[in-house]
């Protein structure tokens, strides 16, 4: 019966491929649009997981690292580190800004960091360094890729030349990609001189209420917050804006699969029909017949499946090369969910062939 | 005809009615009468007399509007059951007027299809399968495909198909209609063969008038009504050709 139900589905070879390809083309749609998704998520969180941080000091109000903004007075960590419950705090500037590379406007995130205490570095450096002298940058491969720059090359930030002396490796930020310089440098910049700072990072064993309450003496304008809270609120930016539109079109190159599978299966049981009328004449059960739907329809979307997987990888493989700025991550989870609703498709996909199975009349072979 | 043996089929009073109001037809009326092992029985009449109607009745494909089908000891006629499905499986052989065969399997996969349904396995169904078509001088075709042979060796291959399952009886719709007269004749002798040689039942439907020489008893039919069964020359046949 297995074989039955495969020789008749591959018996029009053309419908066969045509049916494969649809189906592949459908599930690679899937397979890029969330690895897009993962990727970005992944991206988004980056910066605040590997901060090194306990805990954010922000402005009250402020959620996310991309559209709302935290100022602070300027010059607050010495006071910050003699309360009992802090024992390291940084102040951190970062915020989207224009520099110019090789006469063109690029718009970047920028962190200036202390490089003394060793939070928010750029903390996967692929080329150069992280040791930051005087006006030196950290830039993301990304920009490096994107605008052919590499070490010992300049950019312009604010009137001043900045030497490249590292690359840094997930600091795409997918909106804008992160540059990393001293505190000190980026207040001297002009117009950048104005006594404040973005956030201040700490390292803390204490718990959230006892930092808050001994902040406020110091800030009563901030807000402790754990770098779990920041990531999320990251990740939320993402997720309001990408989830969306990524469900939808998953939900259409689902939609698509399915139909394709259904048309396909049907196509293939319709063109042999008195084959299976005379199988029900001869004796065969509707369940046996039903069996044949479903693996034909099994089959077509386990090579669409295998097919979906190879074009992802290539997509996968030429993407930072086309589109470098769109980071596509998928863990081995990811394959075997999208393998799941597969399986899931070619259920729904016998539907409508099982029906018509159902309905065949075994008298009609009785006719010439 | 006399049988002593318990019916493998029998009918009585089974009319069967196609459509209703004025596309109403009655294609069959009050017919009667019982099919036994070793019989060999040719349902004749003009085009359009009941003859199919009759045979997929007893094929258990069709359930009559009214009367009683006995099948051994079952009553029950309900055509679209699992059990009906396994008593056409097990008990009954088709041979298909435009053979039926599946394009895509080969002459002993053909065969084998309702030893792999009954879920025998591959091996043995298939040695069979080339048993029953060596039986029918077609070993050599075993592995050529429906649209690599002649009509009649196609029908050959649906006969060995209609073996497979051992059924009690053979049900053929006009098994020679689609073939020459040559090539028909030899499908009768084999149909003969097998009610005589191994006791099966066979039931032909035809209006090929040459069948009537071959057969034991023959039943005609018109306008859907039984109207005489008479005896064939079967035993002249069965001398003449040596079985
Ligand atoms: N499915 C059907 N619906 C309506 N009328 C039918 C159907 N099948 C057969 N008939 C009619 O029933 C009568 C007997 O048909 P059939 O049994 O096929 O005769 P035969 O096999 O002797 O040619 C014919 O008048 C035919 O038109
Ligand atoms: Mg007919």
């Amino acid at each position: 019966m297995l074989a039955l139900a495969i020789k008749n589905l591959i018996h029009d070879k053309f419908k066969f491929f045509i049916g494969i390809f649809s189906v592949g083309i459908s599930i690679a749609l899937i397979f890029v649009l969330v690895a897009v998704y993962v990727g970005s998520v992944q991206q988004a969180v980056a910066v605040p997981n590997n901060s090194g941080a306990d805990f954010w000091i922000t402005l009250e109000g402020t959620r996310d690292m991309f559209h709302t903004v935290s100022i602070l007075p300027a010059g607050k960590e010495k006071a910050l580190e003699n309360l009992s419950s802090i024992s390291l705090a940084s102040a951190i500037t970062a915020r989207p800004t224009g520099i110019t590379v090789k006469g063109q406007e690029v718009t970047v995130g920028i962190i200036g960091f202390n490089s003394d205490k060793k939070l928010m570095e750029p903390w996967k450096i692929i080329a150069g360094t992280n040791k930051l002298g005087k006006n030196d940058v950290v830039i993301d491969k990304v920009i490096s890729r994107q605008r052919s720059l590499s070490l010992g090359d300049k950019i312009n930030l604010g009137g001043t030349d900045f030497k490249i002396v590292g690359i840094s490796s997930g600091t795409n930020a997918i909106v804008f990609q992160y540059i990393f310089v001293r505190d000190r440098d980026l207040a001297e910049i002009a117009g950048s001189t104005t006594n404040t700072v973005s956030y201040y990072l700490i390292k803390s064993n204490q718990s959230q209420a006892t930092i808050q309450r001994q902040v406020s003496t110091i800030l009563p304008q901030a807000q402790v917050r754990p770098t779990a809270s920041v990531s999320a609120d990251n990740k939320q930016v993402i997720a309001s804006s990408f989830l969306g539109i990524i469900l939808l079109i998953v939900i259409v190159g689902t939609t698509v699969g399915i139909l394709v599978l259904t048309i396909t299966v049907y196509n293939s049981i319709n063109d042999k029909k008195r084959d299976y009328a005379t199988l029900k004449a001869i004796g065969a059960k509707n369940i046996e017949l039903i069996k044949v739907s479903l693996i034909q329809s099994a089959v077509i979307a386990l090579a669409g499946y295998l097919l979906g997987v190879l074009i992802y990888l290539l997509v996968a493989k030429i993407a930072p090369y086309s589109i470098p700025a769109v980071e596509l991550n998928l863990g081995i989870r990811w394959y075997i969910i999208i393998l799941a609703g597969s399986i899931v498709m070619t259920l729904i996909a016998a539907i409508i062939p099982v029906q018509n199975l159902r309905k065949i009349d075994p008298v009609t072979v009785f006719k010439s | 005809m006399t049988n002593k043996s318990k019916p493998i089929i029998s009918l009585k009073d089974v009319s069967k009615t196609y459509g209703s109001g004025h596309s109403k037809v009655d294609a069959l009326t009050n017919v009667s009468f019982s099919i036994h092992a070793g019989d060999l029985i040719l349902i004749k009449g003009p085009s359009g007399s009941g003859k199919t109607t009759l045979l997929t009745i007893l094929g258990l494909l069709l359930s009559p509007t009214r009367g009683k089908l006995l099948l051994g000891d079952r009553l029950d006629t309900s055509v679209s059951t699992p059990a009906a499905a396994s008593y056409r499986l097990n008990t009954i052989g088709f041979i298909f007027q435009s053979f039926n065969l599946m394009d895509s399997l080969n002459a002993w996969e053909n065969v084998a299809l309702p030893n792999i349904i009954s879920k025998k396995a591959k091996k043995k169904a298939k040695a069979r399968a080339f048993e029953l078509l060596d039986s029918l001088n077609m070993k050599k075709r075993a592995e050529h495909f429906p649209n690599q042979l002649s009509g009649g060796e196609k029908q050959k291959v649906a006969v060995a198909r209609a073996l497979i399952n051992n059924p009690q009886i053979i049900l053929a719709d006009e098994p020679t209609a689609n073939l020459d007269s040559k090539t028909g004749a030899t499908i009768v002798t084999t149909l003969c063969e097998i009610a005589c040689r191994d006791n099966r039942a066979v039931v032909i439907v035809s209006h090929d008038e040459r069948i009537e020489k071959a057969v034991k008893r023959i039943i005609s039919i018109e306008d859907g009504k039984l109207i005489h069964e008479t005896v064939g020359g079967h035993d002249n046949y069965c001398q003449h050709n040596h079985l």
